[in-house]
């Protein structure tokens, strides 16, 4: 089967990079940066298209990747649709030869679980890139965390709890309405944020 | 010594040989839940000036100008038959390739059919853009069109 021209190195870069991205500005200002972050990783974009009941679709195949925004959508909205966007390419599977993944601004055409449980994520993900509070989302969706593994010395053993806590955190975070909600609060996030540095000191923690 | 065919009528010649073949594939891959004049208006919606009257021509093997690479591959998008025998008999036929597999134009077609759900302006540029993705053609807006 084809291959797309999007790597699974280009998603990791996706990820470091989102991780160290300015914060604060208006819409106008955020948009291009997340803009100017897919141009970099090689996602061709265009916010001029002639869109009526999309709000924005990413189509991926063996000749690129490109992200198309709406033209009608105002500077709010084109952030909302790039966070989506960006957030999508992190998320989801996209499956070779091609793919298209379609953002709508109403309650999404996903019929089956997987596919609701996928939206959800996105959706929470944007929101907490649109915050500039990617800390309101669980790590291992824009980062590296340890994983969970039988593991007997004190150490291992405390980082391997960590990956189970993970886990957990995404598991609960497609399925539940309540736990997104609370997961995007600040002090719940503060917590969790002192219970990863008490697991797992090493490492410098991502805000 | 005899002179070389002008290449135009080696084009021709070559289209004449053809086009009676491709009648048929291109009807079959039309269906018959497609009227000619709803392809017509898709194809010139996708960028290309083909009327109703040239759609029943082709059909019927009368098509005078030969069907290139791109309208062959605008046909079957619009037709949802990108994964069909017919296109993959037109392209053999007319001696073109793409660089997909059958597998992967099934997928280009499973593409096409969840496009159907959304608004017909949707449909149209993101038609316009797996055109581009077939291809490799990037497409160009209406109003940057010369006249």
């Amino acid at each position: 089967m084809t291959q797309l021209a999007l790597s699974a190195d280009t998603r990791h870069q996706l990820r470091d990079r989102l991780r160290f991205l300015p914060r604060g500005g208006d819409a106008h200002l955020q948009t291009l940066r997340l803009r100017a972050l897919l141009e970099e990783l090689g996602v061709h974009c265009d916010d001029s298209i002639d869109l009526h009941e999309l709000d924005a679709v990413l189509i991926a195949s063996a000749r690129g990747t490109e992200a198309l925004v709406a033209a009608r959508l105002g500077e709010e909205q084109r952030h909302v649709a790039y966070a989506r966007l960006v957030a999508r390419l992190l998320v989801s599977d996209i499956h070779a030869p091609i793919d298209a993944k379609m953002e709508f601004t109403g309650p999404s055409n996903a019929r089956t679980t997987r596919e609701r449980e996928e939206e959800a994520i996105v959706l929470g993900l944007a929101r907490a890139l649109v915050r500039g509070r990617l800390d309101t989302a669980p790590r291992p969706l824009y980062d590296d965390v340890p994983k969970l593994t039988l593991a007997f010395t004190p150490r291992s053993a405390a980082r391997s709890t960590l990956g189970g806590l993970h886990r957990w955190s995404v598991l609960w975070y497609k399925r539940s309405d309540l736990y997104r909600r609370l997961r995007a609060r600040r002090r719940v996030s503060e917590a969790i944020g002192r219970i990863c540095v008490a697991l797992d000191p090493g490492p410098p923690l991502v805000a | 010594m005899q002179a070389m065919p002008e290449r135009d009528e080696v084009q021709a010649d070559r289209w004449d040989a053809i086009r009676g073949r491709m009648a048929g594939r291109l009807r079959s891959m039309r269906g018959s839940g497609r009227s000619q004049a709803q392809l017509a208006w898709e194809l010139d919606e996708l960028g290309f000036h083909i009327s109703q009257s040239m759609v029943s021509r082709y059909e019927q093997g009368l098509g005078e100008v030969p069907l290139s690479l791109e309208r062959i591959v605008g046909w079957a998008i619009c037709c949802d038959a990108l994964g069909s025998e017919h296109l993959r008999e037109l392209l053999e036929v007319a001696g073109y390739a793409l660089p997909f597999t059958r597998g992967d134009m099934k997928q280009f077609d499973d593409l096409l059919r969840r496009y159907r759900a959304l608004s017909r302006a949707d449909q149209i540029v993101l038609r316009r853009r797996m055109l581009w993705h077939l291809l490799g053609l990037q497409p160009r807006n209406r109003r940057d069109r010369p006249q």
